[in-house]
């Protein structure tokens, strides 16, 4: 995959809250003047207090209202970049840090656990935790060539954040990887490794983490004790512990119908996809997604701007004919949790409620390979969420 | 701007791709037995002739249905994406040679029609479609099925025919296993199962290339092979397999996705139910070849065992394939015991009755 330089929009849009944090307080005033890394807002909810960031130097223009993700529209804090990168003053943590220190910068650094679609947690010290595992794998590995590169520019400071997690977490840190001299590595600095294959018809993340915690993995991984983050959230663990700076900007992914075409872009926080994905040759209709290609999330605008939650962007013109379902079993034999997806598609067609009662759906852990190998192009897991639901709705 | 949901990636496999890889598979049979006929000296000619009118026959049937339900659609979309030809093609290698072309068309319909478009068309049957058509003619028109005259004085005969008179006779049919594996000397009751290499070959291919699932094809042969080889021994368990169309219906008719079960397990208990019906009907009942009628039994179980299928784990997988081990030997024994007293009887009858006789 070739890597491009990184851009340099004229503006960036900032997202001032996400479906976790509804509200938010602004910090600034439009017409006033923000520097890389100042703190423009807060978002919050009952629980949680977190700061936003700017990404560029330069002054506000307006509050604007894009789509965030799957058709929900959310504040943006829209600033004209005067690209002179002017840096606010970095708050690294003095050494020696004690947990509570720890758990207390990362949160004034905004760092709560990126991507958080599919199996990923938050970073939530307070649950109860057991374990912390890092995927250090990136999440569409087995569909397109990884990011080799970012994992061999970042490697010690990866590990040190690995090693800071442990210390906020108090807890053993283990690294999912398929790269060996970093398993190494990681060993050497006292981690636990998991060496994973990741393939694309193979729950493999489901498996190494089934593995690790010695049972079925369910939906929530908190409920059951265990933080499952990524190395870029890992990545921003150290930038902001040791170099106390928050993340303003993020590697992208792009993935595009035409393999040649995807490539890697180093984006600010804010920029909008067009300008990630300009250059390239899009064919309509386009969706535009975002996240794991099995189970992300697709937007219907392309005012859609890069967040932390987005490590993939991608848009892919292809239409789905759905064909009949022909029972060949290929999604009973693929469920990595055994639940057997076309029965309860069947059951859930035919609204036979008792069947569906029957069957274990609640453990679905929505990894989306049953909708990947259907032969007729069936989005199975759309009915298996149907089913989730459905018995949800009759426990209340 | 047209959104859709995930996944935005879809895996190799497409159902019209590996429909159509059966159908190329069923050409390829329909090929082979031509040439194996003719070099055998019948006439293979009537083979291409009864499937091309399969094949039309069939169509015109999904056309008319089509139209008569008031949704009209084009022959070449009911060909590419309703499998029209598959149908039909299997139902003329399933007939013998010498059956009559209008015995064709009407099992043809009766396939097409009451087995398929019945019950919602390509995708929807509960009984498999050729095997609906085919039992139709073997009930209804035994006369046409059965050898003619003029083959007979040929000293034309099918080769499960021999099988069975000497399972009844308790002795071994002498029927040489190379030809029957190779093909081209025997006539044999379906004009597709000529050779086993053939069809051998068509099943590796098809389950390399995943378009049929092979635990289904595999674990029917195993079975039928071991409660025959448990009643006769190891002669018995080949020939049981080489002769019929047990080989035919593993790549075409046990194999079939649409109305086999849906998870790994009741797969494997669906080939063993139908391997020891097969062999049941083959050993006691007053049937020819049993596989058909399994197929048909195996069908009518599937539903039951697909609404009670809970989980697809390894460990229940363990489990069906202990039990399904266990009934195949256990039917293996249980038919050993039925069929020896009575094969005895029957030859002390005969021994009676020929002796009254002269």
């Amino acid at each position: 995959m070739q890597k491009q330089q990184s851009l340099r929009p004229s503006s960036v849009s900032i997202p001032l809250h996400n479906p976790t944090t509804k509200y938010y307080d602004l910090n600034v005033a439009v017409g006033e003047r923000v520097l890389v890394g100042q703190k423009i807002a807060v978002r919050y909810n009952q629980e949680v207090r977190l700061p936003v960031f700017s990404s560029v130097s330069g002054i506000v223009r307006s509050v604007d209202s894009l789509e965030y993700v799957n058709g929900i529209s959310m504040d943006h804090l829209v600033i004209d970049n005067d690209t002179k990168e002017e840096q606010a003053k970095a708050r690294p943590l003095l050494k020696p840090y004690t947990t509570q220190m720890l758990r207390t910068q990362l949160l004034d650094m905004g760092v709560e656990g990126f991507d958080q679609n599919g199996l990923y947690t938050g970073l939530n010290f307070n649950a109860n935790i057991k374990q912390v595992i890092v995927n250090a794998v990136y999440e569409n590995a087995g569909f397109v060539k990884e990011d080799v590169q970012f994992f061999e520019t970042n490697q010690d400071a990866l590990i040190m954040g690995c090693y800071l997690l442990a210390q906020a977490s108090l807890q053993q840190v283990t690294v999912l990887t398929n790269q060996r001299s970093f398993a190494t590595k990681c060993q050497q600095a006292g981690l636990q490794v998991r060496m994973v294959r990741p393939r694309a018809n193979k729950a493999w993340q489901v498996e190494a983490i089934a593995s690790i915690i010695k049972q079925q993995p369910p939906y929530d991984l908190l409920s059951v004790g265990v933080i499952y983050t990524n190395a870029h959230t890992a990545k921003a663990v150290y930038d902001a512990i040791e170099l106390g700076v928050p993340v303003t900007s993020t590697e992208v992914v792009v993935l595009l119908d035409d393999p040649k075409q995807q490539r890697i872009v180093e984006a600010k926080i804010g920029t909008s996809l067009a300008d990630v994905i300009s250059g390239s040759t899009i064919s309509s209709p386009a969706t535009y997604f975002s996240g794991n290609v099995l189970s992300g999330s697709s937007m219907k605008s392309g005012e859609f701007v890069i967040h932390t939650d987005a490590s993939t962007v991608g848009y892919t013109s292809s239409v789905i004919e759905e064909d009949v379902c022909i029972k060949c079993g290929l999604c009973n034999d693929v469920c990595p949790v055994g639940i057997l997806p076309q029965n309860i598609m069947d059951s859930e067609i035919r609204e036979a409620e008792d069947r569906i009662y029957s069957y274990d759906v609640d453990q679905c852990v929505e990894c989306g390979l049953c909708s990947y190998v259907c032969p007729s192009e069936i989005n199975v897991l759309e009915w298996v969420r149907r089913a989730k639901r459905r018995v949800a709705r009759g426990v209340e | 701007m047209a959104a859709r949901k995930a996944p935005f990636r879809y895996g190799k496999q497409k159902t019209n791709k590996m429909m159509y890889l059966i159908q190329i598979a069923l050409l390829i049979n329909v090929i082979s037995s031509t040439v194996f006929f003719t070099l055998a000296g019948f006439d293979g000619w009537r083979l291409l002739l009864s499937s091309s009118l399969a094949v039309v026959v069939g169509v015109i049937t999904e056309f008319v249905f089509y139209i008569s339900w008031k949704r009209p659609k084009s022959i070449g979309y009911l060909m590419l994406k309703k499998q029209a030809a598959m149908i039909p093609l299997m139902v003329a290698l399933l007939l013998p040679l010498h059956a009559p072309l209008y015995l064709v068309a009407v099992s043809t319909v009766v396939a097409v029609w009451i087995g398929k478009l019945v019950f919602g068309g390509f995708g929807n049957s509960i009984f498999q479609n050729a095997t609906v058509g085919v039992l139709f003619a073997y009930v209804s028109f035994a006369p046409q099925i059965a050898l003619t005259p003029e083959l007979i004085s040929q000293g034309v005969f099918y080769p499960i025919d021999v099988l069975k008179q000497a399972l009844f006779n308790n002795q071994l049919s002498g029927l040489d296993m190379t030809s029957l594996l190779l093909g081209g000397e025997y006539y044999t009751i379906a004009s597709g199962a000529m050779s086993g290499l053939v069809l051998i070959g068509l099943w590796v291919i098809l389950s390399v290339t995943r378009t049929i699932d092979w635990v289904l094809g595999a674990t029917y042969v195993a079975s039928v092979f071991v409660i025959s080889t448990i009643v006769g021994g190891t002669d018995l368990g080949i020939e049981m397999i080489l002769t019929g169309i047990v080989l035919f219906a593993a790549v075409f008719l046990v194999s079939d996705p649409i109305t086999s079960p849906t998870t790994r397990n009741t797969k494997v208990l669906y080939a063993v139910i139908v391997a020891v019906v097969t062999v049941m009907i083959r050993l006691l009942g007053n049937n020819t070849e049993g596989v058909l009628f399994a197929i048909l039994i195996g069908n009518v179980v599937t539903p039951y065992m697909n609404r009670n299928a809970r989980s697809g784990s390894l460990r229940t997988f363990i489990q069906t394939a202990a039990i399904a081990i266990v009934i195949t030997v256990a039917s293996g024994y249980v038919l050993l015991q039925t069929t020896q007293p009575a094969a005895e009887e029957l030859s002390t009858t005969m021994e009676v009755l020929i002796d009254e006789t002269y």
